[in-house]
């Protein structure tokens, strides 16, 4: 498991949610740890590859964002999950994450960058690419 | 094609990409560096009413060209350049407001070079030129006073650390009286700084600031604005500032207050007694059921008594009442009425007597 302490304030996972890890260290992660690596709260894998944590997420354009909204920040608004992130990059406290404008997108920025940790929704993933979630 | 940040068209982030590297002349440039780009900006309109004299007037706001990049996996880049509308024959200023370097050595630390932003309070911290981002349309009186704005040097910095997600910053740089070119001295300001989040959309922290200002001058890293007492002191001016900071948000409420107390004293003066100004600020907003809007109350106090030779003694109170509209894009309307007024009739400054109703359009793209 992750080195640092990974308690998360609740939130359930979408049902429908699945999360895509590319060269991360680990193969499973619980609930709480993904919502902390995906509000930027983690910068690096330590424990696992050591690597920088990349966030990939579904555009605010896309009808998933709804459901990542209401997982990350509590609000099934995007623009607050948008918000979120655009105060947490410009207080310079994480690294701007990646918006995918299609699941494929997602899918793809994972695929295409270690590190990277993502959320997609009906869409088929590569059994090496997809992290188990200990769901809570 | 994915976008970068906040959903760029691929188009963008190519020529991004292209400035990039003609920018680097050829150098290695690394192909898949993750490069944002941002324009912070906002448009005004304000009616005021200052003693027996009416005023109205439409304004350009700042406008924050805000860039990121990771330049390698454990380096990023940071910078806020922001053009400044100027008052008296007008024009306009430019300014690097924000350049750093943060180096990644370890799990949530860091180790941070270049001009930054004091973290000596939350809204400093957080906010500085993002109007977007602001909860209300103007900066907490204490940043034209007592808050230190800037400070060119290094950081420490951890965050999110356990379960309260602890964090903490200490900052060595160049004090108030230096500028962006350097600083002739050996002495630097310092900062110490700590907060906890215990519950999701919560902050909590405190801070310790010293510096020398030498010659009773400040520069650049001062306050933007504020009028100072040169006239009457000009030795130099020994500052301990003490913050506190709570900030808190959920679906429903939002709130923010700020506390900070400058203690200063005066060892070139004959004798002077030391002084302690102090300022506070209470933000409270409650999101209606439709999300988009937030009305909002502030109070806003600030004090500096008779015997500070550094700042000009005043006491000034402001109260606002507003209204927040947050459209689904990336801009905001804010609509604010201001009372500006004052309690003490005994210091410099003779208290204000104003009212204004302020609108603001803040975007970001």
């Amino acid at each position: 498991m992750l080195a640092m302490s990974m308690s998360g304030w609740s939130q359930s996972l979408p049902p429908a949610a699945v999360i895509v890890g590319n060269n991360i260290g680990f193969e499973q992660l619980t609930e709480a740890q993904v919502r902390r690596c995906l509000r930027g709260e983690v910068s690096r894998w330590t424990g696992g590859s050591d690597l920088s944590v990349t966030v990939v997420l579904p555009s605010t354009r896309l009808p998933e964002c709804e459901a990542t909204a209401q997982f990350l920040v509590s609000s099934p608004r995007p623009a607050s999950l948008q918000k979120y992130w655009l105060g947490l990059v410009f207080e310079g406290r994480a690294k701007a994450p990646i918006f995918g404008q299609s699941q494929q997108d997602v899918l793809d920025a994972v695929l295409d960058k270690p590190g990277a940790l993502g959320i997609v929704y009906g869409i088929s993933v590569p059994e090496e690419y997809r992290i188990e979630v200990v769901r809570e | 094609m994915f976008s970068l940040g906040w959903q760029r068209s691929a188009r963008v982030a190519y020529a991004a990409r292209v400035l990039m590297v003609v920018a680097l002349f050829g150098s290695d440039f690394e192909a898949d560096a993750q490069t944002t780009f941002q324009m912070f900006g906002h448009l005004e309109a304000v009616a005021e009413q200052d003693g027996g004299e009416n005023y109205s007037g439409f304004s350009i706001g700042e406008h924050d060209f805000f860039v990121t990049s990771q330049l390698t996996d454990r380096i990023s880049f940071l910078s806020e350049m922001v053009i400044n509308p100027q008052s008296g024959e007008g024009g306009f200023k430019t300014s690097l407001e924000r350049v750093r370097l943060a180096f990644n050595y370890s799990g949530n630390h860091y180790l941070i070079v270049g001009k930054m932003h004091t973290p000596v309070n939350y809204w400093n911290d957080r906010f500085h030129h993002g109007r977007y981002l602001f909860p209300t349309i103007d900066r907490p009186q204490s940043f034209s006073h007592l808050i230190p704005i800037h400070t060119l040097g290094f950081r420490l910095q951890g965050q999110n650390l356990g379960d309260l997600r602890f964090g903490y910053d200490i900052v060595v740089g160049n004090g108030l009286s230096s500028n962006d070119q350097g600083d002739d001295s050996w002495q630097k300001s310092v900062t110490t700084a700590c907060h906890v989040k215990p519950w999701e959309g919560s902050r909590i922290g405190v801070s310790y600031y010293r510096d020398v200002i030498f010659d009773n001058m400040v520069s650049s890293h001062g306050g933007h604005g504020g009028a100072h007492r040169h006239d009457v002191y000009d030795g130099d001016v020994n500052v301990n500032l003490l913050s506190a900071s709570a900030g808190y948000e959920n679906a429903r409420w939002e709130m923010l207050y700020e506390y900070s107390i400058s203690m200063q004293s005066y060892p070139d003066s004959a004798g002077a007694a030391s002084s302690s100004s102090y300022s506070t600020y209470l933000y409270l907003g409650l999101r209606l059921k439709n999300q988009a809007d937030v009305v909002y109350g502030l109070v806003d106090w600030l004090e500096i008594p008779e015997e500070d030779l550094h700042l000009m003694p005043q006491q000034l109170a402001k109260f606002g009442l507003g209204w927040r509209h947050e459209f689904a894009g990336q801009i905001h309307t804010k609509t604010q009425v201001e009372r500006y007024t004052g309690f003490r009739d005994d210091l410099m400054m003779p208290p204000a007597d104003k009212w204004e109703l302020k609108l603001q359009l803040a975007y970001v793209f």
